[in-house]
């Protein structure tokens, strides 16, 4: 996995910190500074989503206009930047994928067998995401439940999209996806 | 249907259905109400979030086009230094005031239902979080009739009166006039104003010179600020 930050660990994120607080109080070169740094991460969460190299352009720009009007709300005590960039360019993804409604967009089957994509020990570290016990816990699930979670998250499906598109009764669907809920708060902890 | 669910795990599993964007319709106005009204299911919620977040961080990078960022700089608002600024600051700090949980006014927005409903209307529910600073405003928004109702629950002892702004996102406060100093006041929104009552808008109460007011823009810093939440 490429590492989108050029230099390493904490000074990587204390540079997109001091950069994001620039940009709250208005200085558009720190909003480029912000940009150069993690468009391709971000980009990358997009067309992940999108399935759609134009759309996912279209969406990139959405994103650095909200990061533009929302930097002063990033806090650097509870999130990490990079992190709280790439949540950001998902939701507005999945926004996009909504308004066009299922079916208009990439087959969400391709959701479902999407690659396990664990970042690397050094993204993480970048991100301070040390203790992202999540992607062991994901792992750790069984095939089925991990597959529709995945989707859920990465695709914004719904419980009935993930049904239609596995060919399962709803309530088989729930079930599969509450039962690896309950094993993901167990092996995550309640802290 | 599914397997029933213990209560404790009823709660961990619509916390997590909720974040993962699972639920529609009248599920999904529920499961947001109660995260407005009952905070522990509203941290089940925010544990949520932080857990799955990182997530996110897994995909591999994406090509950047080479003419991206240009197209991403001729939409940043037009540079008109000083006021940008001076705003911009004071929307941060309005933001952050927000953030902290110091302070907090909480606003409902009812939104008609999408499709014709059989079950009754939901209820009206209004957050409240109080916090060190002890300033709290809760305010409640009937889109239909345009009348907003705010109720000050406590405010900081002060000569000057509460005006509350809305700021929309991106844009500059405006006034919609002034609180009353105790118990609740119900407001008309003006016709001009009502769009600007949306999810993402910041709402936002300074204190102010009563004989002034409204006034055209901020004279000091927020005592409280809130998020628009629309259910």
């Amino acid at each position: 996995m490429s590492s989108t930050l050029p230099i390493a660990g904490d000074r990587a994120r204390e540079r997109l910190v001091q950069a994001l607080s620039a940009v709250a109080g208005g200085d558009r070169k720190a909003l480029k500074t912000v940009y150069d740094l993690t468009a391709a991460k971000l980009m990358g969460v997009c067309l992940r989503i999108c399935q759609d190299r134009e759309a996912a352009e279209d969406v990139m720009q959405d994103v650095y206009l909200k990061v533009w009007d929302r930097a002063g709300r990033f806090d650097a005590s509870r999130a990490s930047p990079i992190t709280w960039l790439c949540t950001i360019a998902r939701n507005t993804a999945i926004d996009w994928r909504r308004a066009r409604g299922l079916g208009e967009t990439a087959p969400v089957e391709a959701a479902l067998a999407l690659p396990d994509g664990r970042p690397s020990a050094e993204a993480l570290l970048e991100a301070g995401e040390t203790q992202a016990r999540i992607f062991d816990c994901i792992e750790a699930l069984d095939e089925k439940p991990r597959a529709a979670i995945r989707a859920a998250f990465f695709q914004g499906c719904t419980y009935s999209e993930l049904a239609q598109v596995a060919a399962v009764p709803l309530g088989t669907m729930k079930s599969w996806i509450r039962r690896g809920l309950l094993q993901l708060r167990g092996c995550l902890g309640d802290g | 249907m599914a397997d029933p669910l213990r209560p404790e795990e009823e709660e961990v599993v619509l916390a997590a259905e909720l974040v993962l964007g699972l639920l529609e319709g009248e599920d999904l106005a529920a499961a947001r109400r109660r995260q407005l009204a009952d905070p522990g299911f509203a941290e089940a919620v925010e544990r949520w979030v932080r857990d799955l977040a990182p997530l996110v961080l897994g995909g591999v990078d994406g090509p950047v086009p080479a003419g991206l960022w240009q197209r991403i700089a001729t939409r940043l608002p037009a540079a008109d230094q000083g006021t940008v600024v001076a705003l911009r600051r004071w929307r941060a700090t309005a933001i952050a005031a927000s953030a902290a949980a110091a302070v907090l006014l909480a606003i409902v927005l009812l939104r008609p239902m999408p499709q014709p409903v059989v079950l009754p209307p939901p209820p009206v529910v209004v957050a409240q979080m109080t916090g060190t600073e002890g300033a709290v405003f809760a305010a409640r928004y009937d889109a239909d009739q345009g009348m907003l109702h705010v109720r000050t629950e406590s405010m900081p002892s002060s000569s000057r009166a509460p005006e509350l702004w809305v700021i929309p996102a991106g844009g500059k406060p405006v006034s919609l006039g002034l609180l009353a100093n105790r118990g609740g006041r119900d407001m008309a929104v003006s016709p001009a104003h009502r769009a600007l009552m949306a999810e993402g808008a910041t709402l936002a109460v300074t204190m102010e010179d009563a004989a002034t007011a409204p006034h055209a823009g901020p004279s000091g810093p927020p005592v409280a600020a809130g998020k628009i939440t629309i259910l």
